[in-house]
């Protein structure tokens, strides 16, 4: 090892580089590629039910982002409901299941579905367990995942809600290294 | 809300030795069958239905043969027959295309895998078919 004069004297080590070695930036680079690896879901909850209610979502590519936006331009003429029924049907697709948060701890909707059974999502059961009103004031050309969805939102007028609910995804997909805004995530 | 379905109105995905083989077309089998036992009582009652075991029928599904996505994978299909895991999931489908309640899931052991049949005359679709036969009980969807 090298020394160096200071001025208390001869033979004090030298300090420590600060720069990082090329091997520790490697292992830092190697972490977060890991990390981006493993971060599959988002916890992100419904707006208006004060954080109580959080959907996990699962990443999605853009193959089915297009099978999406194909189907609502076959559907749909204006760009408005576009955008509101790709970001529903965006939203139904990407749902891995719907839980409580009780003290940031996420626990299933209903204690009579199993572990072992797939957690409710947008679906039925969801309309059940809430008593969801999914038959009336709905266009009877939209079928019920997406109304339950509406429904779950608080209703047609909701929709910039559902908007930005579905952009959140779309902004944590951009980049899962990310907290995605910590305003988004439960806190635990 | 009626909520009837069609044959089409579903999403069967399978995946073998946990790996994900995406969407086929067709499905078959996976019925839930039992075998029953009926008792004769002695003074000529009336014959009893004691219920039975249940079995569940080997399921098969066939999907378009793809070079690029099937053929690829053909040596995997020949070396997995008889131990792979597999499973099988049948999401049924609303009018718009979205995932409506929970799926019904088999899971079991790949049996046997077809590969398309040839015929210099035929015009048909070309067709690759595995069959699994299923351990216990499928699992459905459970009311909240």
């Amino acid at each position: 090892m090298s020394e160096h004069v200071t001025e208390e004297g001869l033979g004090q080590p030298e300090e420590p580089e600060t720069q990082p070695q090329p091997n520790s930036i490697m292992e830092g680079l190697r972490k977060k590629h890991q990390s981006l690896k493993s971060k599959k879901t988002l916890d992100l909850p419904i707006p208006g039910y004060d954080g109580a209610l959080v959907a996990k979502y699962r990443l999605i590519g853009l193959k089915e982002l297009e099978v999406i936006g194909n189907k609502v331009q076959r559907e749909f003429k204006g760009l408005g409901e576009r955008q509101k029924y790709a970001s529903i049907d965006a939203i139904i697709l990407a749902c891995e299941g719907l839980y409580y948060n009780r003290d940031g701890k996420l626990v299933g909707l209903s204690e009579s579905i199993s572990d072992d059974e797939p957690p409710i999502k947008y679906d039925p059961r969801l309309v059940e367990f809430l008593n969801l009103d999914i038959e009336t004031g709905f266009d009877d050309d939209i079928g019920p995942a997406r109304r339950t969805v509406l429904a779950l939102f608080g209703g047609d007028e909701h929709d910039i809600a559902i908007l930005d609910h579905s952009n959140s995804i779309g902004r944590w997909s951009s980049d899962t290294s990310k907290q995605v805004g910590e305003a988004f995530l439960v806190e635990s | 809300m009626a909520g009837g379905t069609r044959q089409d109105t579903y999403d069967v995905r399978v995946s073998f030795a946990g790996i994900n083989f995406g969407t086929y077309d067709q499905m078959e089998g996976g019925e839930i069958d039992s075998k029953e036992t009926k008792y004769a009582p002695g003074a000529m009652g009336e014959e009893e239905s004691l219920g039975g075991k249940r079995t569940v029928t080997n399921v098969i599904v066939r999907r378009l043969y793809k070079l690029g996505r099937d053929h690829i994978e053909s040596q995997r299909f020949i070396n997995w027959a008889g131990k792979a895991a597999m499973v099988v999931t049948k999401q049924p489908l609303d009018i718009d295309g979205n995932a409506w309640g929970a799926p019904i899931v088999y899971r079991g052991t790949l049996k046997k895998t077809k590969f398309p049949d040839h015929d210099s005359q035929s015009n048909d679709a070309g067709l690759i078919e595995h069959e699994m036969t299923v351990d216990g009980m499928p699992s459905g969807m459970a009311r909240p």
